[in-house]
């Protein structure tokens, strides 16, 4: 039985694309409340990872739940626990912000959604621009709407994929805040699929290394930091991982 | 089962009313019931009147040979209403089918709408029952505006019976055009690329609507357009009465066309009814059942090109 304050928990999760394993037998635990961030070079299998979790993917093997729910066996009970900001979030163009969360509020099983959008824009400082239409966005607020409606239906556990990709300098400090805010206020657990290490010292709590489809680090931030105490920066640490294990 | 279905059909409806083009091939289709009614009562009013200004040059005790229009029937000057449909409505069937589905795709909204706790069965049943509706609406109003002018003009004038046989015309379409609109559908669901999602329904409406029908036909060309039956098997070489027996039944185009000539009166009753009708109804129950199983192959998180 696995434990309900496991937000995450993984056994041998794999996927395969004819030969080729674009997630090798992956066991990951992730305690609730945690801001784990998933690190890995391009195509390490951290997007395939997230795809699985979503269950927007099926896997070829292995068990994955969220908070308890087996994401096959339980699909629709999985869904309700977790939100999801994938990689350069899009919507309907011709809607606007408003109604885009709207529908997707209401797939979420909330039937009169207008009070809680109006407190999720708020809480975004995003008011201003509920009634616009999206097409006329810039990146960056995309981003602030993507995340309205991964967390409109209250959701206990947040898959961001790649949260930072494409935004200024500026979007990325509000977003670094943001995911804070979530964790601490609304006791959310954040997975973040990242590249940015610089962004995971300041808001992860525990980080884990996928290469080449395999997981081959996982510890709280603090143990790494502790573990690797002459690296300079996080991004010596992640190459420090990778030569150890080519070692 | 079917939560959320409301939804999700709501949601198409706002989004098709913005898409600029499907309102303009709206209008058009719309804009054919009219020019239909208008082509009717213009060739009837023109034939009249040639044959009223006609009468008096004839020589004295000539007979007056009768009105060839007297007789015509006033439904089937709606006759063109079938090609109409034939030819511009299922290229709007698969423009609404299409696009319900290719646009969740391109926009990456898939993805967002897929980690929603609803089934793919759910979701893609909720945009097939919207296409239907957006057709069937269609139909409606194109009804309503034929048995508008129909009301207007004592040319066009119709009995009652000849409105119920206008309205099973316009539900025989309607299943026709659904058929395309499924088609689409499941294109848009399921290919790798959107310039492919639309050339596969097209190809379909290409072979079934002018390919087939000129292949049973002993490549006749009254077969493509006309919503008349093909010519007798017997004074067709063989190798086309073969290419009858074998594809008629599949030419649901051509069969749409022939039944629906017969109930806009343009000729004898159907001879092969059941077949006909079963092979237009068929074609909608194969791209119903192909619509559920797409359901099972539809990969949300799959990049489209």
């Amino acid at each position: 039985m696995t434990s309900p304050t496991l937000a995450i928990d993984t056994h041998q999760l794999s996927k395969t694309y004819g030969l080729t394993y674009s997630l090798k037998n992956l066991d990951l635990a992730i305690e609730s409340g945690e801001v784990f961030g998933f690190l890995g070079h391009n195509g390490a299998g951290k997007t395939t990872t997230i795809n699985i979790l979503t269950t927007l993917l099926e896997p070829s093997s292995g068990t994955a739940s969220i908070f308890g729910h087996d994401i096959i066996k339980n699909s629709a009970a999985a869904r309700h626990q977790f939100g999801y900001l994938p990689e350069n979030v899009y919507f309907y163009d011709t809607m606007t912000a408003y109604e885009n969360v709207e529908y997707l509020a209401k797939l979420s099983g909330i039937a009169h959604p207008k009070e809680r959008i109006l407190e999720v824009f708020e809480f975004l400082d995003f008011t201003e621009h509920i009634n616009k239409r999206v097409g006329t966005f810039s990146k960056g607020m995309r981003q602030r709407v993507g995340i309205a409606q991964a967390i409109v239906h209250k959701p206990q556990l947040l898959f961001l994929d790649e949260p930072t990709s494409g935004l200024d300098p500026q979007g990325i400090v509000q977003l670094r805040d943001l995911i804070i805010k979530l964790n601490r206020e609304e006791k959310m657990t954040i997975f973040m699929n990242t590249h940015l290490l610089s962004e995971v010292a300041k808001t992860c709590t525990s980080i884990g290394v996928l290469n080449h489809g395999q997981l081959i680090y996982k510890d709280t931030l603090e143990h790494t930091m502790e573990r690797f105490p002459d690296e300079q920066s996080l991004e010596s640490i992640y190459t420090s991982v990778e030569r150890q294990r080519a070692e | 089962m079917f939560t959320h279905m409301k939804d999700i059909i709501l949601m198409e409806f706002a989004l098709l009313r913005r898409e600029r083009l499907f309102l303009i091939i709206s209008c058009i289709f719309l804009g054919l019931a009219v020019a239909a009614s208008f082509i009717g009562w213009s060739t009837s009013n023109t034939i009249n009147h040639a044959y009223d200004l006609s009468r008096p040059f004839l020589p004295q005790g000539i007979h007056m040979p009768a009105n060839p229009f007297s007789h015509v029937s006033h439904l089937s000057l709606q006759r063109n209403l079938s090609i109409y449909f034939f030819l511009i409505g299922s290229l709007l069937a698969i423009v609404i089918g299409y696009t319900a589905t290719i646009r969740d795709r391109t926009s990456r909204v898939a993805m967002l709408t897929m980690t929603r706790p609803l089934s793919r069965l759910n979701y893609v049943s909720a945009k097939a029952v919207a296409v239907a509706t957006v057709l069937a609406l269609l139909l409606v109003i194109s009804y309503a505006l034929t048995l508008l002018l129909c009301a207007l003009f004592p040319e066009l004038h119709l009995s009652a019976l000849q409105i119920g046989k206008l309205g099973l015309f316009y539900g025989l379409s309607w299943i026709y055009l659904l058929s395309f609109g499924l088609l689409g559908l499941l294109s848009g669901l399921l290919a790798r690329s959107q310039m492919l999602a639309l050339v596969i329904p097209v190809t379909v409406w290409i072979v079934t609507g002018f390919v087939l029908p000129q292949a049973i036909s002993g490549l006749e060309p009254t077969a493509l357009l006309n919503p008349v039956s093909i010519t007798s098997t017997d004074q067709l070489p063989s190798i086309f009465t073969s290419l009858q027996a074998i594809f008629g039944p599949l030419s649901f185009a051509q069969n749409y066309k022939v039944a629906a000539g017969s109930l806009l009166e343009l000729g004898p009753p159907l001879v092969n009814g059941t077949v006909i009708v079963g092979s237009v109804f068929g074609a909608v129950v194969i791209a119903t059942i192909a619509t559920i199983g797409a359901a099972r192959l539809y990969r949300p998180a799959e990049e489209i090109v």
